[in-house]
């Protein structure tokens, strides 16, 4: 699926304002499909990364580079298709630097901010943290990552600034006083949850649909129900009646299927396969209502053939007379269409050429 | 009157008595040991450390059963327990508990704590932190020698290089990773040599690092 236009929403302070102008633009925490027209959205979640010491400061470029790559990689390798379709979330993780002198103090105010550290691991003692969002409580999130960090680490630590908690957890398995490291769905190999195993360091680990699941119930994201009209599928939960691409469409024969995704009667018309009451015929009938000597005109009137053209006289059952109507739209002379009892069909000669138009196939 | 004899027997029938009660006291004492020891399990959610020892009821005592270790929600708990002044005797007691949890942040206190506050650790705890090395937990060896190379005693660098090729994940760390990448995240920290981490071939980083350290482990001394 290709994004649409996209309304960018921010989750995390786009820091390209505050590198730039020295402002930071309002943050804005909640991602929603307000916009109907719109059923793919990108969800933009800045990131500002504080290089704190002259280890980290000297790969601060590299890193920021390439971590967002990584990062953005890991959580766009396939759609990311929400509430069972029709919507689409993407994932846009802005990663930007502070100057080096500043730390996240202030960033932490409008945004999610990580310092960056040389050593082998944080104060913390761990290779990477991230204290996990909270979308309801519009909290910003921070954590200290070091520099050895892998592209498959950050995008699992991405994962908790969206508010994902871990896919594991430490239990004492073997009842020997020793945790052990548990997948909480250890059926999910290939790939292994990003939230679950993103090690080593080559393993095949993704985002997976539960992940949107679990994003789309923490922002409580709606799919706007004109997104699922026009599926192939009659969702009866978003209040369809039928869809106009499904087979059948859901409604009655007598119906059609409108734009919204609701059943409405067909009017009577000529030429719908029916005789319809103030019609002799009907062209797309079988039979169409005529008799043998007769045809059954585009205004769903039975006209007698002329006489030489008459296979055997027979007397109609109902007589019509023959009138043709002139309005636009109906068969009449100069209308370009040779019609029973017009020898000619120029709209401009004046039919000095005398040939009996033959009757028209219906 | 009582002759020198009664006297005896009664003495005698009280020492007996005496003993009965000091045996029924003793079966009771250690039944109630042995069910304290019991429930000082892992299972149980709070710290053994802060159930039976002078760790009850202080500010660290309280951050320490705050913990969750939920790796990703223990940031803010774990940034004010590391700070407290009392900090490296809650773990010293932590490191003695019978729970791995709390063997694990002893160690972390032991490593983190000499760096935040510019101190070196004492000869006495170093000796603590090595006697972790035979520890029945994987992680927790591999945390004490990775605590001991934090606190550049070399004495853990031969375990973390045997585990090299381990594939076991490592509790405790975030994000979650295997021993083998710890050891070498601690070796190639620590150690002047520029070996690189092959998850695929682990033993030829693994040989790697054995050579080196043959030939270069004069240079780093253990102190203890």
């Amino acid at each position: 699926m290709k994004p649409a236009p996209k309304i960018l929403i921010s989750l995390g302070l786009t820091l390209l304002l505050v590198a730039s102008a020295g402002t930071s633009s309002k943050a804005n925490t909640t991602l929603s499909f307000a916009d109907a027209k719109n059923c793919e959205q990108q969800f933009t979640i800045g990131v500002v990364l504080a290089f704190s010491d002259d280890g980290s400061a000297a790969k601060a470029t590299e890193l920021t580079t390439n971590w967002q790559k990584e990062i953005n990689s890991y959580w766009n390798s396939s759609p990311h298709i929400i509430l069972g379709g029709p919507c689409a979330v993407y994932y846009h993780f802005q990663l930007t630097t502070l100057p080096q002198a500043e730390d996240c103090t202030k960033s932490l105010k409008t945004g999610h901010c990580i310092t960056v550290v040389s050593s082998a691991l944080n104060r913390r003692g761990k290779i990477g943290d991230v204290l996990k969002a909270n979308p309801q409580g519009k909290s910003w999130s921070y954590g200290e990552w070091t520099t050895s960090l892998s592209g498959v680490q950050v995008a699992y630590l991405a994962g908790h600034l969206l508010g994902l908690g871990n896919d594991f957890s430490f239990a004492d398995v073997n009842k020997d006083n020793i945790l052990e490291f548990e997948l909480k769905n250890p059926a999910q190999t290939n790939p292994f949850s990003l939230m679950g195993k993103p090690f080593p360091a080559n393993v095949n680990a993704a985002a997976l649909p539960e992940h949107d699941a679990q994003i789309a119930a923490l922002y409580n994201l709606t799919c706007p129900a004109a997104c699922f009209c026009g599926n192939s599928k009659v969702d009866v939960g978003q209040g369809e009646m039928c869809d106009s691409k499904a087979t059948p469409t859901g409604c009655k024969a007598e119906e059609t299927c409108d734009q919204s995704c609701q059943c409405q009667s067909t009017p009577a018309r000529c030429g719908d396969g029916k005789i319809n009451p103030g019609e002799q015929c009907d062209p797309q009938a079988s039979p169409k209502g005529c008799t043998q000597n007769q045809v059954c005109s585009p205004a769903c009137l039975c006209i007698d053939l002329p006489a030489n053209l008459q296979t055997q006289t027979t007397t109609p059952v109902s007589s019509p007379t023959t009138q043709v109507d002139l309005t636009l739209g109906k068969p009449h002379s100069g209308d370009g269409i040779c019609e029973v009892g017009e020898t000619c069909t120029s709209a401009y000669d004046d039919c000095k050429a005398v040939l009996n138009c033959p009757p028209r196939i219906q | 009157m009582y002759s020198w004899r009664e006297e005896q027997l009664r003495k005698q029938r009280r020492l007996r008595i005496l003993l009965i009660i000091g045996l029924c006291l003793l079966v009771l004492g250690s039944g109630a040991t042995f069910l304290m020891l019991r429930r000082g399990l892992p299972q149980q959610k709070t710290s053994a450390a802060s159930k039976n020892t002078p760790l009850q009821n202080t500010p660290t005592a309280a951050l320490v059963n705050k913990l969750s270790f939920e790796a990703d929600l223990d940031i803010p708990v774990l940034d004010e327990l590391l700070h407290r002044p009392d900090v490296l005797n809650v773990a010293d007691q932590l490191i003695l508990s019978t729970r791995e949890s709390d063997r694990y942040l002893g160690l972390l206190i032991y490593s983190q704590v000499p760096e935040l506050s510019k101190t070196t650790l004492s000869s006495n705890r170093l000796e603590k932190i090595a006697s972790k090395l035979q520890d029945a937990s994987p992680s927790i060896r591999m945390y004490a020698a990775g605590s001991l190379v934090q606190n550049h005693n070399m004495t853990g660098v031969p375990i973390l290089i045997d585990n090299l090729t381990s594939e076991l994940a490592l509790t405790y760390m975030e994000p979650p990773v295997s021993q083998g990448e710890y050891a070498q995240q601690i070796l190639s920290n620590y150690l002047t040599a520029s070996i690189n981490f092959d998850p695929v071939h682990r033993i030829d980083t693994q040989n790697a690092w054995l050579k080196w350290w043959q030939e270069n482990r004069v240079h780093y001394m253990p102190t203890l």
